[in-house]
């Protein structure tokens, strides 16, 4: 066990760089719920997630870190010092890379 | 030397780590791999087995060798080229993956976390040996696609049961994001386990709760903060109802604390946000290891020094 990971990686190729979904946006997928014999259980109780609210920003090669979309250019984090969850784009709940490593854009190919 | 971090553009967590570098006048270069090929040049070349080279934008140049620590923090996928066909996108996007995570993956550098150890933190089956296995204790969990031994295995757990996704709660449909927290399985849901035989799902036995903590590592440092629900919601999965939930900071017993610490290095894992459940007799038991896991909320209701650790610990570049 002690040599299980790195050794012997659980992840795929793929997966071993996952790299995040590009923007914050949640993608839009139109897709519809399946019947009770072929939804996964585990889905019968997702409810809709409240939607992210991400204020115009743009990145400040400068200052490193992402700065009002208002022209005043100040670091959102002086504008708003909340550190809330503003950036969500994990899941586990809300946070994490898991979803991250299911959204892989480079998935294993087979063979 | 620099400390490079690899996260998307808008990353408040991420700001305020970059700011506290910036205050302890230390090296900082903050990228997403969104900006390859189309803002970020590699140019890697094999000397002596070591990789030497440069990523480079038109507003800096970090030469690889001069890295110190890596804060692997959730960057996007690369920007390819608008008018490549979808097996040239595929290829691109394979190549540039093989190739700038190969050479990256490759620096011999602190790491927080390994890409591909925080890869592995993904199998929650193997986070719950792994913990066992560091005397940490873990509840009796069952991975299984068969309804009939869902049920057998509720109708042995005292206190009922609950059913917790293993890899993402989230799922996109409908043109929404749609969220699954945990869910204590009554009667009716135990009895019609339509769709339970299609894929794996994690019943686990329902664990008595005083309270939940949050224990997240940095290195040596390790905070730990508890979650106190005030509603029948929270107290279920307290990510459902967060304004009725109020953090403290707690200091874990020793047994745990040296589990802890055990479980991370049998993962590889520098960073991690661990949570627990406490029960009404005190026992701390091992729910999973998120190597991702936000900490920015905490800080902000307990004070704790979380980010000024992590910038620490990166800075440091060594564990």
């Amino acid at each position: 066990m002690n040599n299980t990971f790195t050794d012997d990686p659980l992840a795929p190729a793929s997966a071993q760089f996952a790299l995040a979904r590009p923007g914050l946006a949640p993608p839009d997928d139109p897709a519809r719920p399946s019947g009770s014999t072929t939804r996964p259980f585990g889905l019968r109780f997702a409810h809709p997630a409240p939607q992210l609210h991400i204020p115009a920003f743009s990145f400040s090669h400068e200052l490193q870190m992402a700065v009002t979309g208002d022209g005043d250019r100040r670091p959102v984090i002086d504008v708003t010092p909340m550190m809330e969850w503003s950036t969500i784009t994990h899941s586990d709940g809300d946070e994490g890379p898991s979803e991250d490593f299911g959204n892989d854009f480079c998935p294993d190919q087979t063979p | 030397m620099t400390v490079l971090i690899l996260a998307q553009d808008h990353d408040r967590t991420a700001d305020h780590v970059v700011r506290a570098l910036q205050d302890m006048e230390a090296q900082v270069a903050r990228f997403d791999l969104s900006w390859f090929p189309q803002q970020l040049d590699l140019d890697a070349e094999l000397r002596d087995g070591q990789w030497v080279g440069q990523l480079r934008t038109a507003h800096r140049v970090v030469d690889l060798h001069a890295i110190r620590s890596i804060w692997y923090r959730s960057p996007a996928t690369f920007a390819l080229p608008a008018g490549m066909s979808g097996p040239e996108r595929g290829h691109a996007h394979r190549e540039a993956k093989v190739g700038v995570g190969g050479v990256l993956s490759s620096l011999p550098v602190l790491w927080v976390n390994h890409p591909a150890r925080a890869a592995d933190a993904v199998y929650k089956p193997a986070q719950l040996v792994a913990a066992a296995s560091c005397g940490l204790h873990v509840p009796r969990t069952l991975v299984s696609n068969c309804p009939a031994t869902a049920r057998r295995f509720a109708a042995g757990s005292e206190d009922g049961v609950v059913l917790k996704m293993l890899a993402s709660s989230t799922v996109h449909e409908d043109s929404l994001r749609k969220i699954g927290f945990t869910r204590r399985l009554g009667a009716a849901d135990l009895a019609d386990l339509s769709g339970f035989d299609v894929t794996c799902h994690q019943v686990q036995e329902w664990v008595p709760k005083r309270l939940e903590a949050r224990v997240v590592v940095m290195g040596q440092e390790v905070f730990t903060v508890g979650i106190h629900a005030a509603s029948p919601a929270a107290h279920v999965d307290w990510r459902s109802d967060h304004r009725s939930v109020s953090y403290d900071v707690l200091d874990p017993p020793a047994d745990i604390l040296t589990g802890v610490r055990r479980f991370m290095a049998l993962m590889g894992l520098v960073y991690g946000a661990l949570d627990f459940v406490i029960g009404p007799d005190g026992t701390w038991t091992f729910l999973e290891v998120n190597p991702g896991g936000q900490f920015g909320w905490l800080q902000m209701h307990t004070h704790l020094p979380m980010t000024e650790a992590l910038a620490g610990l990166l800075a440091e570049g060594a564990t």
